[in-house]
């Protein structure tokens, strides 16, 4: 077998490698053979992350801004969405490539959440039609390429999602007919696999969705017959538990909020609402969590250009970012990514 | 690379390659040879040599060994190159400032070429300096940022295993993996 790098042990090879830059891995997947192996390889990317080599980006899906040139009329569809990459550690912005069946914008209010290092697209309205879509998509950071998984197993929308050991779990929302759901499923990207959860307690439309610990939780919603009457109660569940955990009270805010996209949770474990909390992002919040910090976005009034901030928890420290024009459009949800 | 010379009565040639630390510490700071694989033997303060793992648990072993200490696997040019780098190590042992650390490293490494660098890499591994391997494989790494797949290619010195029809293949995936890159 070829050496990793000639004229180094294998261990020191592996060590450099592990270094590379996540750009650097789409070129080096192509040097040889056992090069490719080994970045492709779910190993690899765990080594990186045991030591600390990856980095956690905020995976957003937000609003392409009209090319220029164009006419000045505003454009007479709805926002075209893409995926933008804000990358905390080195403060860089980036645009992933569209995926190849919607060249022209994501499906509208698609689901994002990622699986070991890489993205993975739920759901959504077709962008022209308006129909609720079941399909998924992964997107693989090493080769930078869109590849088409499993779709899910009922149609849904506005639903929670999340990641949890590598597996997705996605649960509530509605049906086509608007009917709410309790129904849950957990896919595993790497089998392309979909199986079923318990049930949660109640229905829960337009619910939010938030690892904590081992714990998926899934916060607030509301039942078929209370439409827009967002509950107090939250649950969670462990991979492998027969049942969910019902918390009543968990989401405790002054009136009755959508907490999607705008919920926090605090370092003890409480949860709260990002919109509530940062007057500035108080109008179209998104918080995604990267560790320590926070990245937020959002207007301090009704039509007012969007802000971009990182925070250290609901009360500490912030800093404004300055993004470039690409990427200052309205950032409709958003989920933390390790590349 | 395993080229080694096994017996130390081959050897006559003394270089002092460090002489002016020599000159401006004391007298007195104990000093130990240790020759390379090519035969040149230098004249290492021990506070330097115990940086050296390998060196250390050489002495921990024999203690009342006084002789040459023969570095097998070590070439005399990334050696010297080690020596410098452990020198400045020793400065922050003593008053130690994590972002003067960072800075003395990363001008280390700037004024290196590629070959520096990965000729240092199996030396750092054999002496076991633990600090100084960490610091070279994340100069690697960054070295071939931004850089075409030929080019890592020549900076290791790999072959393309892969046949031409997956080459073709490769690059129909990949089509702007070779845009958006430095020139070599």
């Amino acid at each position: 077998m070829a050496e990793l790098i000639p004229g180094l042990p294998e261990e020191i090879a592996f060590e450099c490698l592990v270094r590379l830059h996540y750009t650097t891995h789409r070129v080096a997947s192509q040097v040889c053979k056992r090069w490719r192996l080994i970045l492709q390889s779910k190993d690899f990317y765990y080594q990186r992350k045991e030591g600390g080599f990856t980095h956690k980006a905020a995976c957003l899906i937000q609003a392409v801004l009209g090319q220029t040139g164009s006419s000045q009329t505003k454009p007479a569809g709805p926002l075209k969405y893409g995926v933008s990459i804000f990358d905390s550690v080195s403060g860089s912005w980036d645009r992933i490539d569209p995926v190849p069946v919607y060249p022209d914008g994501l499906p509208l209010f698609c689901q994002v959440t990622s699986s070991e290092g890489k993205l993975v697209l739920l759901g959504g309205w077709d962008p022209v039609k308006y129909e609720p879509l079941s399909q998924v998509f992964v997107y693989e950071f090493t080769t930078r390429r869109w590849k088409r998984g499993k779709e899910m197993p009922e149609n849904r929308s506005f639903f929670a999602a999340g990641e949890l050991n590598g597996q997705i779990i996605i649960s509530g929302g509605h049906d086509e007919n608007k009917n709410a759901l309790r129904t849950a499923w957990v896919y595993d990207v790497t089998r392309d696999e979909w199986a079923e959860l318990p049930q949660m307690s109640q229905e829960r439309d337009e619910c939010e969705g938030v690892v904590i610990g081992s714990e998926f939780w899934v916060v607030s919603g509301y039942r078929t017959d209370s439409q827009g009457g967002f509950e107090g109660s939250a649950e969670s569940i462990e991979l492998g538990a027969s049942k969910w955990n019902r918390v009543d009270d968990a989401w405790k805010v002054s009136q009755e909020q959508c907490p999607r996209s705008s919920l926090g949770v605090g370092r003890d474990g409480h949860l709260f609402s990002w919109a509530e909390s940062v007057s500035e992002v108080k109008v179209g919040t998104c918080g995604v969590q990267l560790g320590e910090r926070t990245f937020l976005s959002g207007s301090d009034y009704e039509g007012r250009p969007q802000g971009f901030f990182l925070v250290n928890g609901q009360n500490g420290k912030w800093e404004k970012l300055e993004v470039a024009d690409d990427f200052c459009g309205f950032v409709q949800s958003g989920c933390s990514v390790e590349i | 690379m395993s080229s080694s010379a096994e017996n130390p009565t081959l050897t006559t040639e003394i270089t002092k390659p460090s002489t002016e630390i020599a000159t401006e510490t004391a007298q007195s700071a104990k000093k130990i040879n240790l020759k390379t694989s090519d035969d040149q033997i230098f004249e290492v303060e021990e506070s330097v040599a115990m940086e050296f793992a390998t060196v250390k648990s050489f002495f921990e072993d024999a203690p009342s060994s006084t002789d040459t200490v023969p570095l097998p696997n070590v070439p005399a040019k990334p050696f010297s190159q080690v020596i410098e780098f452990c020198k400045e190590q020793i400065k922050f042992k003593a008053n130690p400032d994590e972002t003067e650390k960072k800075k003395s490293n990363s001008e280390f490494v700037k004024e290196k070429t590629n070959e520096d660098l990965v000729e240092m890499i199996p030396v750092a591994n054999y002496l076991e300096i633990k600090d100084l391997l960490d610091v070279l494989n994340q100069a690697v790494a960054d070295r071939i940022q931004n850089r075409s797949v030929e080019y890592v290619r020549s900076f290791f010195g790999i072959d393309n295993d892969f046949t031409s029809e997956e080459e073709a293949l490769l690059r129909e995936e990949h089509a702007w993996a070779f845009e958006d890159v430095d020139e070599d």
